[in-house]
């Protein structure tokens, strides 16, 4: 995930993170969206990675690399993709994440002291889910 | 005189906020204590629903514990508790049939030909007990490791069934050569 994070597994120490549950954030489901989430992976329940949110339940994504082109993301499921699109073990490799396996948002970079920020919510180019609306005109 | 009534107010006020704190110090203890608790140790779980039945009913009461799911320690044929993989609030109590990389079956019992399939890395494959009225693995796949939340150990309610749990009486789970040697 470069340029913005690089990949963080094991510990994450070094990544200023809010535990947020997800019950206390329903309100604001839609708003989640562009978010990095840090969650277990899918794959080994002992690792955290940490991926951005690209897609929520019900929409409809346009994949790369995955088995199918198009994936509406089932209930209670995430898409989450990496920055770095060659180089990223995400759900174009394994399919969407339940939300369950969710750990926390990341909301801040605070080591090393060069790269103090705020981590903002932001949709890459390209990666919006597919409105129907442009699909049939 | 006063100057003596106004001290013994400030006084009473004095030690009526020490004693609030110290409740409220206490409170913060006890609540720190009690989260540690349940979310290592383990919690009191009341189950709802057909799907392990005859193992637990409705409305039955049981403990799960946490130190099984944190050290990895969950085996085929254990009764876990995990959170439901199409949503996040909701929890689901079912019995582990396979771990990663065993072969289930996903054909029912009654079927001529039977399928398998073996559950991919990092996944366990869950069944109901009660294989007729259950929405389980055959109906979804198998679930993350992760979404597991305990083991469950003991029955507490109804007293006439307290105690442990017994193995599973639909011999589903198919036993490989690792199995047999280590017994």
């Amino acid at each position: 995930m470069s340029p913005s994070i690089p990949t963080a597994t094991g510990r994450m120490g070094v990544l200023g993170q809010k535990k947020e549950e997800k019950r206390w954030r329903h309100g604001r489901e839609k708003s989640e969206e562009e978010e990095e989430h840090e969650e277990k992976s899918p794959k080994n329940p002992q690792q955290k990675i940490i991926k951005r949110v690209i897609g929520l339940e019900g929409d409809f994504i346009r994949t790369l690399g995955y088995k199918n082109r198009y994936v509406r993301v089932p209930d209670g499921h995430f898409w989450i993709e990496g920055d770095h699109h060659g180089h990223s073990l995400d759900s174009n490799s394994f399919g969407p994440v339940s939300v369950g396996l969710l750990h926390g948002r990341a909301s801040h970079i605070i080591w090393p002291p060069n790269r103090w920020q705020q981590i903002k919510p932001s949709l890459p180019p390209n990666r919006g889910p597919l409105d129907t609306g442009e699909e049939e005109g | 005189m006063m100057n003596a009534r106004w001290n013994g107010r400030v006084e009473m006020f004095r030690n009526f906020l020490w004693k609030t704190l110290g409740f409220v110090g206490y409170t913060i203890q006890y609540g720190c204590i009690a989260h540690c608790a349940f979310e290592y140790i383990g919690e009191v779980v009341v189950c709802s629903g057909p799907s392990m039945e005859p193992t637990i009913v409705n409305h039955d009461v049981v403990f799960s514990e946490r130190m099984s799911r944190h050290l990895c320690k969950i085996q085929k044929g254990d009764i876990v508790i995990a959170k439901c993989p199409f949503d996040p609030h909701m929890n689901i109590c079912k019995r582990v049939i396979g771990l990663e990389g065993d072969k289930v079956c996903t054909s029912d019992p009654s079927d001529l030909f039977k399928a398998h399939t073996y559950v991919p890395k990092g996944h366990v494959w869950l069944e109901g007990d009660n294989l007729r009225n259950s929405n389980d693995s055959r109906n979804y796949g198998p679930i993350p490791y992760a979404l597991i939340r305990g083991r469950v150990c003991l029955k507490l309610w109804p007293p006439h069934s307290a105690g442990t749990l017994n193995g599973s009486p639909t011999r589903r789970i198919i036993k490989t050569q690792s199995d047999s040697d280590s017994d």
